[in-house]
């Protein structure tokens, strides 16, 4: 290699690094709500107010200068705006918050000392209050069963939830209050062969409001909604699967009933047993009359459910389930009231793998602790929109329970 | 007066807030819980509000005494491969200020 080459590449390194240490220190801006709590004269936290601030990503680890209120320029809206604090931690070096008058400001720019200004993004997730926004809360969920009686019977059980706006509310002065509204599609039923599919589906459009209570130190969640909801079943002279047996609105809400997971969240808190303690579920919808595929009218209604769960270990949880609908004029060959139950008895299939070895050989030695569970289910009733009367038993397989 | 932002301080508001949701292990320490999937502590009908729970519960304890902190309004992502202390890391951590 020549010396003259070795010089144009000496040279070459030299501006790259030039470059590089005048790298942007700010990657992302986006504009956030940030939640402070607000001490009365007594020092006590009497309230907490949420502010507009401006979150910041740092290229590389900040060092004290990027907490130094002089380093930093705001712009918007033409003119420059306050920094009136600013919070860096070192436990979080790559994020700076800046505090100011930013909430309505349009075009807001961030500059750090003489680099190039950058645009402060709008995330409509983050800054909720004043923006709609697609998307998160898509789910979609499946279990696989096999009927205890008819054994080439395969049944799947699917939960699909899609949130297509969501608007949050969040200021959380006091134990009780609105997080966000959501508009949501929602279906969940039973597809398989037309003899498993006789509970039918429910799917929906809705327009929910999501409180949260906090009791005892722990949350709980509730959801009030008004829906459209269609109804399918099999109908069985037709042959056809997805039959509508009925479309109206529906007004419904539930409730996490405080304490009644207590006793179990204190079981888990003295064995360690990892599992959220689900709490007591109340389902209560009224549905309004409305039309059934032909165009007939259907009968108001109203749903009752409960939901709970005993996760005593990863060896047994228990999970029950009861609905009930009184029927403003019941359809014929119905009772005016009906009801339908459910106990499914769950084990995490890796502790059964521990005690049958040879499953070690089907499944693989690798830890999948709490990842699938196998589980036996009883049902029996009526529950909606079929309303069959039917018993059965299952075992299945689910990758969550 | 706000508590300092050490790093047991830190897992101790982690802890409280992860029990705050209802899931009573963390009350043994965020430790306990760290090597744990989410998705498998909570249970399969309670996925989806999950994020925003902790996030609410986050709020609740966090932002009162003795910790008295103020924390960004991100919720949390949680896929299938989720830790309790990727959430520590990657999300409790940089909303708190």
């Amino acid at each position: 290699m020549t010396t003259a080459r070795l010089g144009r590449i000496t040279v070459a390194l030299v501006v790259l690094i030039w470059f590089d240490a005048r790298a942007q220190t700010v990657r992302q801006a986006s504009l956030n709500e940030t939640l402070s709590p607000v001490r009365g004269p007594d020092g006590v936290i009497n309230r907490r107010v949420l502010k507009y601030t401006i979150r910041i990503l740092l290229s590389q680890r900040g060092d004290s200068s990027v907490a130094d209120g002089q380093m930093w320029r705001v712009s918007g809206g033409g003119t420059t705006l306050a920094v009136d604090s600013i919070g860096w931690r070192t436990f979080a070096p790559t994020i700076v918050r800046l505090y100011g008058p930013y909430e309505g400001q349009d075009n807001l720019t961030v500059q750090f000392g003489s680099e190039e200004p950058v645009l402060v993004a709008v995330d409509s997730a983050a800054v909720g209050r004043i923006h709609w926004g697609f998307g998160k809360g898509k789910a979609l969920e499946l279990n696989v069963r096999r009927l205890t009686s008819q054994a080439s019977l395969l049944a799947f059980d699917y939960n699909l939830s899609a949130k297509m706006l969501e608007h949050n509310l969040t200021v959380p002065n006091g134990a009780l209050w609105v997080r966000s509204l959501s508009l949501d599609l929602v279906s969940d039923g039973t597809f398989g062969s037309k003899d498993t599919v006789r509970n039918g589906s429910q799917s929906s459009i809705q327009l929910s409001a999501h409180p949260f209570y906090f009791v005892g130190g722990l949350i709980y969640a509730g959801q009030l909604s008004l829906a459209y909801q269609i109804e399918t079943r099999m109908n069985a002279s037709s042959n056809k699967l997805l039959d509508v047996v009925n479309h109206s609105l529906k007004f419904a809400a539930q409730l996490e009933i405080p304490y009644s997971n207590y006793p179990m969240f204190a079981l888990h808190s003295a064995t360690g047993y990892a599992r959220l303690a689900m709490p007591l579920t109340l389902d209560v919808g009224y549905l309004p009359e409305g039309q059934d595929a032909g165009g007939n009218t259907t009968s108001s209604r109203w749903d009752y459910g409960l939901r709970y769960e005993l996760a005593f270990s990863p060896y047994l949880i228990i999970q029950g389930e009861w609905r009930a609908s009184s029927f403003g004029t019941p359809p014929p060959g119905l009772p005016g009231q009906t009801s339908y139950y459910s106990v499914a008895f769950a084990q995490d299939l890796d502790v059964v793998k521990k005690s049958l070895g040879f499953l070690t050989l089907i499944l693989g030695d690798q830890d999948t602790q709490g990842k699938h569970f196998i589980f036996y289910r009883i049902s029996a009733g009526r529950k909606a929109p079929a309303f069959q009367d039917l018993k059965e038993q299952s075992i299945g397989f689910g990758t969550y329970f | 007066m706000s508590l300092t932002y050490s790093e047991e301080n830190l897992k101790k508001a982690f802890a409280d807030t992860v029990a705050g949701t209802n899931i009573g292990a963390a009350t043994q320490g965020a430790e306990a819980i760290f090597p744990k999937l989410v998705k498998v502590v909570v249970p399969l009908d309670m996925h989806d509000g999950y994020p925003s729970r902790l996030l609410g519960s986050a709020n609740q304890i966090c932002s009162s005494d003795p910790y008295g902190w103020s924390i960004d309004q991100l919720e949390p992502t949680v896929g299938d491969d989720t830790t309790f202390e990727m959430l520590y890391e990657n999300w409790f951590k940089t909303i708190i200020s």
